[in-house]
């Protein structure tokens, strides 16, 4: 079963004994990504991945949302301020949302996000939308080796080194 | 059509007064929404009239602008109230009704909304000064003339009135930041607008009726006929290369001065959470917000973890996550009033980073605030294709 994080302090949230994010100040940059993930498509996809026996970093933490309709941008916001160094909105490919619309709704809100964020350092690459299928399991296990290689290629992002709220 | 109003006694102020009083003497409108000076304050508030005698007190063209009338004009229409309304609106007063009916806060049945070339607004500690115990006649009339004979690449005609404000190294106008770089500083989508930029105030006013009803309105006045001033859209040509280059002065230094999430939280570091800025935006239209609610109500033991997380943690806390969500949910609607810096008691000048993110955020809906009640905020609606490069990875490897 993939994790689902409930704590809000992304670094403290690894948990015991997994090779979580590293302190800051240590060599090896552990990026932490905050996923909000779909019930029907993402997530189900994630479980798929994992009795699938595919393996993916545990730097990124599962938020579980009805719907990626239901990710405000302040969710979002959030994340980024409490020191995630990016997010991960993902839900059900157009035309297959459970509640018909949703993922579209969401495809305007993270682009709103994306003219917003940039112009205060957050780079738009730290902020994605997929869509990827409850059949998927290999897609996400995919999405997210890729997703966590960008990230470590950015570096972590400055909520994360200053308390900036 | 357009029909026109003579001036009276070389008079402005007292020219709009008469109008108002037409409008009730004529049964044209139950009530006029008009700014007005509050008992001998300096300081004008939207006023409701139903009778003539208080007229006096009204100054619909002084440079004081306190309280954005948009969101009043939305609580005297969110439901029938009876009577035919005149209201008199500013520009950016009129973009936030037409977006707070969109949101289905007000209505513009039973309603007039007359508006107005603008004339622009002073900050707070200017206006203060300015007015001093209570602007007269004369001042008025000397920044009416001030403004609207001014077309920015002329020198204002006729003497300074009052002081002459702070140097803003943006123009030379003293007027608030935010209407130095207003785009739209004229009437857009009202049922009545009055055109003074370029016109010989001394002889006439003219009014154009812009809606069938503004039409009906004006003829229901019999007033005389007139003509868009001659000058005038030369001068709105000038006022718009003028502000244009002052707002890419102002968007730039602030894209300088916040350009990564420590120079937001130096930008707003004098803040003190009050929140001024959201009451008074009349786009901020959630009947609760979130950041009145238990949700930010944070167990205490997690402040401590956050300054472990951090080494240190600031209070009030929050501040930057009240910002940048206000920057989401009205990026696209601001309709760069100025409000929230006339309002900030800490002198945060909010609205000139609102204005600058607000541009670039609605240009990527295509969406101008207020421009067309047939035009859905972009939150609010969506397409099956469109916004493609949002979605994905990024570049495949």
């Amino acid at each position: 079963m993939p994790e689902t994080v409930m704590n809000t302090d992304p670094v403290s949230a690894a948990s015991p004994g997994s090779q979580g994010p590293a302190a800051v100040g240590t060599d090896v940059f552990e990026p932490v990504i905050i996923a909000f993930v779909c019930n029907w498509c993402t997530y189900t996809a994630a479980d798929l991945a994992g009795t699938s026996r595919l393996s993916y970093p545990d730097n990124v933490r599962l938020v579980r949302v009805m719907c990626t309709g239901m990710v405000d941008t302040q969710y979002v916001i959030k994340a980024f301020l409490e020191g995630a160094d990016a997010v991960l909105v993902s839900g059900c490919h157009p035309g297959d949302c459970h509640y018909i619309n949703g993922n579209y709704k969401a495809r305007r809100r993270i682009t709103l996000l994306r003219q917003i964020l940039p112009r205060f350092g957050i780079d738009a690459a730290r902020l994605r939308l997929t869509w990827i299928g409850a059949s998927d399991g290999i897609e996400f296990a995919r999405t997210m080796n890729r997703f966590v290689t960008q990230i470590k290629e950015l570096g972590p992002c400055q909520t994360r080194l200053h308390a900036v709220i | 059509m357009i029909a026109s109003l003579e001036t009276r006694d070389k008079s402005v102020t007292r020219t709009l007064q008469g109008f108002f009083e037409k409008i009730l003497d004529t049964g044209a409108a139950d009530a006029v929404l008009v700014p007005s000076r509050v008992s001998d304050s300096s300081f004008v508030k939207p006023c409701l009239f139903t009778r003539t005698g208080g007229l006096s007190r009204t100054l619909p063209l002084g440079p004081g602008f306190f309280v954005n009338a948009g969101p009043m004009v939305s609580r005297l229409t969110r439901t029938p109230g009876g009577g035919r309304m005149a209201v008199w609106l500013r520009p950016c007063e009129t973009r936030a009704f037409v977006e707070l009916t969109k949101l289905r806060q007000g209505s513009r049945d039973g309603v007039i909304l007359i508006s107005m070339d603008c004339p622009m607004a002073l900050s707070r500690e200017d206006y203060e000064a300015w007015a001093g115990k209570g602007p007269d006649t004369g001042t008025v009339e000397a920044w009416i003339r001030r403004v609207y004979q001014k077309t920015g690449s002329r020198e204002p005609a006729g003497p300074e009135p009052g002081p002459p404000g702070t140097e803003s190294g943006i123009g030379k106008w003293p007027v608030s930041r935010a209407c130095q770089v207003c785009d739209t500083p004229w009437p857009v989508n009202a049922d009545v607008s009055v055109l003074l930029l370029g016109s010989d105030l001394d002889r006439t006013i003219s009014l154009r009726g812009d809606t069938e009803k503004g039409d009906a309105f004006l003829a229901g006045l019999e007033l005389d006929a007139g003509r868009e001033p001659e000058t005038r859209k030369t001068v709105m040509a000038d006022l718009e290369t003028v502000h244009g280059s002052a707002f890419q002065a102002m968007d730039a230094a602030v894209q300088e001065q916040t350009h990564a999430m420590d120079r937001l939280a130096a930008f707003f570091s004098a803040c003190i959470n009050c929140h001024n800025c959201r009451s008074v935006c009349p786009v901020c239209y959630c009947r609760e917000c979130v950041f009145n609610t238990d949700a930010l109500d944070h167990d205490p033991g997690q402040y401590l973890a956050w300054a472990g997380k951090w080494g240190q943690v600031p209070l009030p806390f929050d501040t930057l996550f009240y910002h940048l969500t206000r920057m989401a949910h009205i990026g696209c609607t601001c309709v760069g009033c100025g409000q929230c810096t006339l309002a900030c008691p800490s002198h945060i000048p909010v609205a000139d980073l609102f204005i600058s993110v607000s541009r670039a955020a609605r240009a990527a809906f295509d969406y101008v605030p207020g421009r067309d009640d047939a035009e859905p905020l972009p939150l609010s609606v969506f397409r099956e294709s469109e916004f493609s490069d949002t979605v994905g990875m990024g570049e495949v490897p």
